[in-house]
């Protein structure tokens, strides 16, 4: 471990591998959550989900210039189409700095990735709010501006037709069964972010502090801490939380984007997909492409309606035999073969892969 | 209008019992519909002299504001205050938000637009069809090519004045020459006979001001101050790196409670550093430019510059922030020489040079809109506003003149050895009639040692019990009776 690098540098190293190759421009590209179907596919394959969409608005003149110091400290090595694979030496000083140190891996799916940030800006006004509704305060400085987030929870909150008060012992109590399921840590950072009455939250850098904590690492660790927030409550009896995450995800079009959504609710009406394409006004390819997204961002998504049963076990068999099995392959062994149907196929097997390891 | 009713409404919607020097002025003029210029210093109140005679006039009082935070900042204020009628127009709207406005402009009793926004015609359309009892023109030096700010949007203002059928207008700024002031006047249409100017001295006699030349010691005089001076104090950096190191340093060091704050630090932590500096949880701030805007803490005692700022006015705006309270405060200047060359580096990454310039206007149609470099964007701006280029080129050429005067009067400033704030008062066209004792370090040579703080008051940093169940029945008054009351 070298002593004056940073976070940062480790965590972007952990993000490549001994196998297949990351270039800068995808790396940026997933930073920045870029929503394209290869894009959300190679998060998929390379599980790179805690990366995805997390640096909105990190430049790539600055993530090259992390790469360079990777490829200078041979930590990592160029290899083709202009990318980098994890070196040996990389290897190694990974796992050595990840020994006594959480490594970011809960968040297993892209399902809440366009959801973390709205919902934490949402949770945080909505603590507030309750906080202040407890002690009776209507005067006070609302510590999220961003107006399109204060909307959204006055709007939840109106559906809601309730007196606040009760809201607030519900919200309290429901948090506090939520929180116990997370580790001491991880509810001491979710809840020293928050502001009340009276009370101000921590920032990121106050809380790596007394953590003792790099700032980026801890930024990191609470977007991981907002998923199993997210995970706990879908699955919990809370119904307020759940209410709060319902809204959130109903207006986030469920972590998929609007126009996916859109075919998502005619497929769910069970409309054929020429029909949708049609009824759209839209390329068929673009609603493949819709079924790819559905399926790379909800792991539960039945993919088996849209693979005719032939092709699915044949595409599977020649996966199992073939390790190097690819598109070109398959298409030579027959000419009529849709990308989709060997796309999900190939979502399948990766998936299956890593739950059997 | 009755003098009592306006005191009354002072009173009941801003909670004041007497008005501040210039307010009631203006606030005259305004009932008389007289369109008004307001030149009060920073922290003066201009806002009361719009949203007072707003609430006596019928109709909407549409506010054109230059920068989002303030916008919100003004929005959050008048909410707190109980005023329910109040939204904000900007790049941040969605369109829901703008739907509602629309629908609900007949009642509403402030808009707040930028200025971007108001060129609209589908806007100015909407807002033609409701009686409007004000238009506001916030930070009016905007407008001025020779102001600190200026703003190519804000030009088209008299344009919209026109189209909006020439409301009662009022112009507000805290710092403008007389040429700004001029060009404010005829930008918006004010003509000599319909028109009152307000206008008070920008000096704030509590703030001293005290230039200190330090001589490859800066950080170490820094320090220094840092720990003698009274609290709570803000100290600008032109750099964010800069702000952060030094912040570091300045909490392992002192051990005192400071951050930083510039751009880089996310939103939510933006304002909670401002929370924590309000409720004095935190005593120094260490900013870039960025901070202080709507910041309105009243016991500000020190604000020290690290690196000379760009032009005075940006420079009284930011010391601005101190004495609020009317007690005494120090602004100091630390300056070593070449310092100079930061600010003139970074004025020559502002603007676009003749080559970009041109480059835009021919590739326009293969650049992206949205280009990180700000000298693109600004080249794009006058591209696509439809400026001619060498019209473009020349209005550059001029603000690159006007800001190196600008710098050089700076610098002037520091090495002037008669009473700076006569000296800086100079710049806006005032004379100063009467000094004040310790009116500078050119007055008193040792004038911080009046501010330096009683060692046995200095605070440590406090242990915080981090258990979260503690602070959760905090934030919820969570006790054992309501635990017993729960439902699940």
């Amino acid at each position: 471990m070298v002593s004056n690098v940073e976070y940062i540098t480790y965590f972007i190293l952990s993000l490549f591998n001994r196998d297949s190759s990351l270039n800068s421009a995808q790396l940026i590209h997933i930073f920045h959550g870029r929503r394209t179907p290869s894009m959300l596919f190679k998060v998929e394959k390379e599980k790179l989900y805690s990366a995805f969409g997390l640096f909105k608005t990190l430049k790539k003149s600055t993530l090259d210039q992390q790469l360079k110091k990777l490829v200078e400290m041979k930590w990592i090595e160029s290899s083709e189409n202009k990318g980098y694979k994890l070196s040996k030496k990389g290897s190694e000083v990974l796992k050595e700095y990840f020994l006594n140190r959480d490594y970011p891996d809960k968040i297993v799916s892209l399902e809440n990735a366009t959801i973390r940030k709205s919902f934490f800006y949402q949770f945080q006004l909505v603590s507030q709010i309750f906080s202040e509704a407890t002690y009776k305060n209507k005067q006070y400085s609302p510590t999220i501006k961003d107006p399109v987030q204060q909307v959204a929870v006055k709007e939840w909150l109106t559906s809601l037709d309730k007196p606040l008060l009760n809201l607030a012992k519900d919200w309290s109590s429901e948090l506090e069964i939520i929180l116990e399921k997370l580790t001491e840590e991880e509810a001491m950072m979710l809840v020293w972010k928050l502001t009340g009455h009276e009370l101000v939250g921590n920032t990121n850098r106050q809380l790596a502090e007394i953590l003792s904590l790099d700032t980026v690492e801890l930024y990191i660790l609470l977007d991981q801490i907002v998923e199993q927030l997210i995970y706990l409550i879908d699955k919990s009896e809370c119904t307020l939380l759940k209410s709060f995450l319902h809204q959130i995800n109903e207006n986030h079009y469920y972590g998929l984007s609007k126009s996916t959504y859109v075919t998502a609710v005619y497929i769910k009406n069970r409309i054929k997909l020429v029909d949708i394409a049609l009824k759209r006004n839209l390329k068929l390819s673009t609603i493949h492409e819709h079924i790819l997204e559905i399926t790379l961002v909800k792991q539960t998504f039945n993919i088996k309606p849209f693979i005719p049963d032939e092709i699915y076990q044949q595409l599977h068999y020649a996966f199992k035999k073939d390790p190097y099995f690819n598109f070109q392959k398959a298409k030579q062994e027959n000419k009529n073969l849709q990308f989709l149907w060997y796309r999900l196929v190939e979502i399948e097997r990766i998936r299956n892969e890593s739950i059997n390891n | 209008m009755n003098l009592s009713i306006i005191k009354q409404t002072l009173e009941e919607k801003f909670g004041f019992k007497a008005f501040k020097p210039g307010q009631l002025e203006a606030i005259d003029a305004v009932l008389h519909d007289f369109d008004t210029l307001v030149m009060l210093p920073t922290g003066s109140g201009k806002s009361v002299c719009y949203q007072l005679p707003g609430y006596l006039k019928e109709g909407l009082v549409l506010v054109i504001s230059p920068l989002l935070s303030l916008m919100q900042d003004q929005v959050e204020r008048l909410k707190k205050a109980g005023e329910r009628q109040v939204a904000a127009l900007n790049s941040l709207s969605s369109y829901k938000e703008k739907k509602r406005i629309f629908n609900n402009l007949n009642n509403l009793k402030f808009l707040y637009v930028s200025p971007e926004m108001i060129q609209y015609d589908f806007i100015i359309n909407k807002l033609v069809e409701v009686p409007l009892a004000l238009l506001v023109v916030d930070e009016a030096h905007c407008i001025s090519q020779w102001g600190m700010d200026f703003r190519p949007d804000y030009l088209k203002i008299g344009e919209v004045k026109e189209k909006l059928n020439n409301p009662v207008t009022i112009a507000l700024t805290a710092t403008a020459t007389n040429r700004v002031r001029e060009e404010i006047k005829n930008s918006l249409k004010m003509d000599a006979e319909h028109t009152k100017e307000v206008i008070y001295s920008v000096n704030r006699d509590a703030i001293k001001l005290k230039v200190e030349i330090c001589e490859g010691n800066k950080k170490e005089k820094l320090k220094e101050y840092v720990k003698k001076l009274q609290k709570p104090g803000i100290i600008y950096f032109s750099s964010k790196k800069m702000a952060d190191e030094y912040a570091q340093e300045l909490r392992s060091e002192l051990g005192l409670l400071v951050e930083s704050y510039h751009s880089d630090i996310l939103t939510d932590d933006k304002i909670k550093i401002q929370q924590q500096f309000i409720e004095n949880s935190i005593q120094i701030v260490c900013a870039t430019s960025a901070f202080g805007m709507g910041i309105d803490k009243s016991d500000i005692r020190f604000v020290i510059h690290y690196h000379v700022p760009s032009n005075p006015e940006m420079y009284l705006q930011e010391i601005g922030r101190c004495s609020r309270d009317g007690k005494d405060g120090i602004a100091i200047l630390l300056f070593e020489y070449g310092d100079q060359y930061i600010q003139k580096r970074l004025q020559e990454d502002a603007l676009p040079d003749k080559t970009l310039l041109s480059y835009v206007y021919k590739n326009s149609h293969n650049l992206k809109f949205n280009q990180e470099d700000p000298k693109v964007q600004i080249a794009q701006y006058y591209q696509t506003s439809k400026v001619p280029l060498n019209v473009a080129s020349r209005q550059i050429e001029i603000r690159e003149n006007l800001k190196s005067d600008q710098l050089e009067f700076m610098i002037q400033y520091i090495w002037h050895k008669g009473c700076k704030r006569s000296f800086i008062l100079g710049y806006f066209d005032e004379i100063l009639d009467t000094t004040t004792s310790n009116c500078c370090s050119s007055c008193n040579s040792k004038l911080e040692q009046i501010f330096f703080e009683d060692e046995s008051i200095s605070i440590v940093n406090k242990n915080v019990d981090m258990n979260w169940r503690n602070r959760l029945k905090e934030l919820y008054k969570i006790d054992d009776e309501s635990i017993k009351n729960r439902k699940i």
